[in-house]
C-alpha cells in the first residue's frame, strides 16, 4: 500500500470512565506483534484465529461487555473461526480485559492515504508469466488443504477466488511468502509466484 | 512509519486536545481508518459542510473487501422476467442515462454514540457522504426486461464473496416496488468519473434515502422473485424493532422490521469541538437529510434548547438528499455550545436522542458542538 498516509486530525469518542492514558499505551502493546512477557495467551488466539479474516482494529474500537464479548465469539465460531474448544475461554477473557468500556475512549485516526490506489492493479512485472498448470500442482500441494479444492476457503483458509489482492502481484507474494495470522510463510521463487496467480485468477 | 504507529502516536497526541495537525498534510483529502481491512473508512467532519463530499474523502464500507477490478464484468437480470438481460458497461451506458444527488448512509452510522455500546464498526458521524450518481433507472432496465406477474422483489447479487463458506454471503434484496421508483439506479459513475473498486466497480445499486445496506456494491446479479433474499443479512441483520425498546434491551426476531430509510439527521461541521473562535461574528455549518421527504429546515440553539432560529440552507431539496445549513449569531468571550435541529416535509423532527436499538442504527440525536469564544 502507499504509505502517503500522515494523521492530521484524531477525535475521542466519548466513554464514561476514561482512564485515558491508558488507552494509548494498551492499544499500541496489542498491535506490537511480538511477544512480550505480559503477552495473556488470548492475545496470540486473537492474532492466530481472528486476523485472516480482518485486522486487529475492529477488535480495538470495541467497547463490550462480558456476555457481549462471548455472543460475538460465538457467533465468529459459527462463521468458521478455527479457536479450538479448550481457546475459547481464554480468547473471550483477553477481549473482556482488553476491548471492554474500561479500555478509555476510541481514538479514530486518520490518513491521507489513497486507499483506492492501494488496491488498484499492478503490473506482473517479475512475476508475469505463470503456467496455469505449474500452479495447479502448487496450489494442490501447498494451498488446497486449507483454501480448499474450489478456493473459495475453508475451516482453516479464507476464500482466494475472485479477490482483489490477485491483480497486484506483489502483495500476494508477500502474503504467499510471509504467511499471516494462522498462515505459515512458503518458500517460493518468484515463478512460482506467477504460476499460483495464473491458477487462481482463473478459478471461479 | 507504517501507518499503525502513526496512528498510535495520533492517539497520543490527542489525548487532551481533540485536534492535533501536522504541518504539510492541509490539502490531501483523509479518512479516518476503522479497519484497514477489509476496509471500513469514515469521512472527517470537517467535509460535512458541502453538499458534494471528494470521492477520496467519500467514506467505504466493507463486509469483505473488494473483488478484482473488473470493467468488464456483465449484470444479468433474470428471474421473474419475460426477457433476461446480460448486460455490460457498453450496453449499460448506451441507455438513456439519469443523474441523482443522494445521501449514502450506513445503516450503523453513529453507533458509537448510543448507549449502552453494540459491536460493530463503532462509526461516530463518518459512516455517511453525498455524491452525485450516474447510471441507469433500475425500473427501466426491469420494464425491457419484463416483470412477471406474481413478482415482488428483487434480489441483488455481488461479485465478493465471504472469506469462507462458513461466513454468509451479503446478499439483499429489495421490494419490487421500491425497485421501480424513479431515484433507484444501477449506477456506473460517482461525482462524474467511473466507479473506483471501492466503491463498486463497474456497478452498484443507489437507493436514494435508504440505508447503504441496499446499495450493493460489485453488483453482478438482479434476481426478479416472489420473495425477498433469504439469508443472515437479511433475517438477522439490518433489522431494527417493531416499537421502541429500552436502551439495553433484547428484542426477539419476530418484533423486529428490516432496517430501510434513515430518519431525519443534522449533524454539523463547523465549527470544530474545542476550537477557539475570535468573538464576534460566529457560524455553525452542517448538513441535514432524511430518507423519508425533502428537508423542510434547520433550527439551531445556543442556549441549550430553550430557543431555536432558523438556519439559512443550500442546494436543492429532496428526499435522501443532504442540504447544508449555515447559521450566524454573534457570541461574546466564553464557551458555545451550539445544538442542530432538522425537520423533514413529512413533519419528521430530529430527536434530542436516539432511539436505541440492539444493532445501533440510525443514530439521529441532536447534534452538539462545544467551542471557545474569545
Amino acid at each position: 500500500m502507499i504509505r502517503a498516509g500522515i494523521v492530521v486530525h484524531v477525535f475521542l469518542l466519548g466513554c464514561p470512565s476514561e482512564p485515558a492514558r491508558d488507552a494509548a499505551p494498551r492499544a499500541r502493546a496489542a498491535d506490537a506483534g511480538t511477544k512480550t512477557p505480559a503477552d495473556p495467551p488470548g492475545r496470540a488466539i486473537a492474532k492466530n484465529d481472528c486476523l485472516a479474516c480482518h485486522s486487529e482494529d475492529l477488535l480495538r474500537q470495541q467497547r463490550l461487555t462480558q456476555k457481549q464479548w462471548t455472543k460475538t465469539v460465538e457467533k465468529m465460531q459459527r462463521w468458521g473461526a478455527p479457536t479450538e474448544p479448550e481457546k475459547v475461554a481464554a480468547l473471550t477473557d483477553y477481549l473482556v480485559a482488553t476491548y471492554s468500556l474500561q479500555a478509555g475512549p476510541f481514538a479514530l485516526g486518520e490518513a491521507a492515504e489513497d486507499f483506492e490506489a492501494a488496491v488498484a492493479p499492478l503490473p506482473d512485472g517479475g512475476f508475469a508469466g505463470g503456467n496455469a498448470e505449474r500452479g495447479r500442482a502448487l496450489y494442490a500441494e501447498r494451498c488446497r488443504n486449507c483454501h480448499g479444492e474450489d478456493g473459495r476457503g475453508g475451516p482453516m483458509g479464507v476464500n482466494v477466488v475472485d479477490r482483489w489482492i490477485l491483480d497486484r502481484a506483489p502483495d500476494f507474494a508477500r502474503v504467499v511468502r510471509e504467511g499471516r495470522a494462522r498462515m505459515p510463510g512458503f518458500e517460493a521463487s518468484d515463478a512460482e509466484i506467477g504460476h499460483l496467480l495464473a491458477y487462481t485468477r482463473a478459478l471461479r | 512509519m507504517r501507518r499503525r504507529e502513526f496512528l498510535e502516536a495520533g492517539a497520543l497526541t490527542a489525548i487532551g486536545s481533540l485536534v492535533t495537525r501536522t504541518l504539510g498534510a492541509q490539502t490531501a483529502e483523509t479518512l479516518g481508518v476503522h479497519t484497514a481491512s477489509p476496509q471500513n473508512l469514515a469521512t472527517p467532519l470537517r467535509y460535512f459542510d458541502r453538499e458534494i463530499t471528494p470521492t477520496r474523502a467519500f467514506f467505504v464500507r466493507s463486509h469483505f473487501g473488494p473483488p478484482r477490478l473488473d470493467r468488464g464484468r456483465r449484470l444479468l437480470i433474470d428471474g421473474s422476467v419475460r426477457t433476461p438481460l446480460d448486460l455490460d458497461l457498453a450496453a449499460l451506458t448506451a441507455m438513456p442515462q439519469t443523474t441523482v444527488t443522494a445521501v449514502l448512509q450506513c445503516a450503523g452510522n453513529g453507533r458509537a454514540l448510543h448507549a449502552p455500546r453494540v459491536a460493530g464498526i463503532q462509526w461516530a458521524h463518518g459512516g455517511m457522504s453525498q455524491a452525485t450518481w450516474t447510471g441507469v433507472p433500475l425500473r427501466d432496465l426491469l420494464a425491457r426486461a419484463g416483470v412477471r406477474r406474481g413478482a415482488a422483489h428483487v434480489e441483488l447479487r455481488t461479485a465478493d464473496l465471504s472469506p469462507k463458506p462458513t461466513v454468509p454471503a451479503f446478499l439483499r434484496s429489495i421490494p419490487l416496488d421500491r425497485a421501480m421508483e424513479e431515484t433507484t439506479m444501477v449506477a456506473h459513475s460517482m461525482n462524474g468519473a467511473p466507479l473506483g473498486l471501492l466503491h463498486g466497480a463497474p456497478f452498484r445499486l443507489v437507493v436514494p434515502g435508504w440505508s447503504g445496506n441496499h446499495w450493493l456494491k460489485w453488483l453482478v446479479g438482479i434476481h426478479v422473485q416472489e420473495n425477498e433474499a433469504q439469508g443472515f443479512y437479511m433475517q438477522t441483520g439490518y433489522r431494527m424493532p417493531r416499537a421502541p425498546v429500552e436502551p439495553g434491551a433484547a428484542v426477539p426476531p419476530e418484533q423486529t422490521v428490516p432496517a430501510t430509510t434513515f430518519p431525519v439527521k443534522s449533524v454539523i461541521a463547523s465549527p470544530a469541538g474545542g476550537e477557539r473562535r475570535p468573538a464576534g461574528p460566529q457560524q455553525v455549518v452542517g448538513v441535514a437529510f432524511s430518507g423519508e421527504a425533502p428537508i423542510a429546515k434547520v433550527e439551531v440553539s445556543v442556549d441549550g434548547g430553550r430557543t431555536w432560529a432558523e438556519a439559512s440552507l443550500e442546494g436543492e431539496r429532496s428526499l435522501g438528499r443532504w442540504v447544508v445549513f449555515r447559521h450566524r449569531f454573534d457570541a461574546a468571550a466564553g464557551p458555545v455550545r451550539a445544538l442542530a435541529r432538522a425537520s423533514d416535509a413529512r413533519g419528521g423532527v430530529q430527536p434530542e436522542r436516539a432511539a436505541w436499538n440492539p444493532s445501533g442504527y440510525f443514530w439521529n440525536a441532536w447534534h452538539a458542538v462545544e467551542w471557545v469564544v474569545g
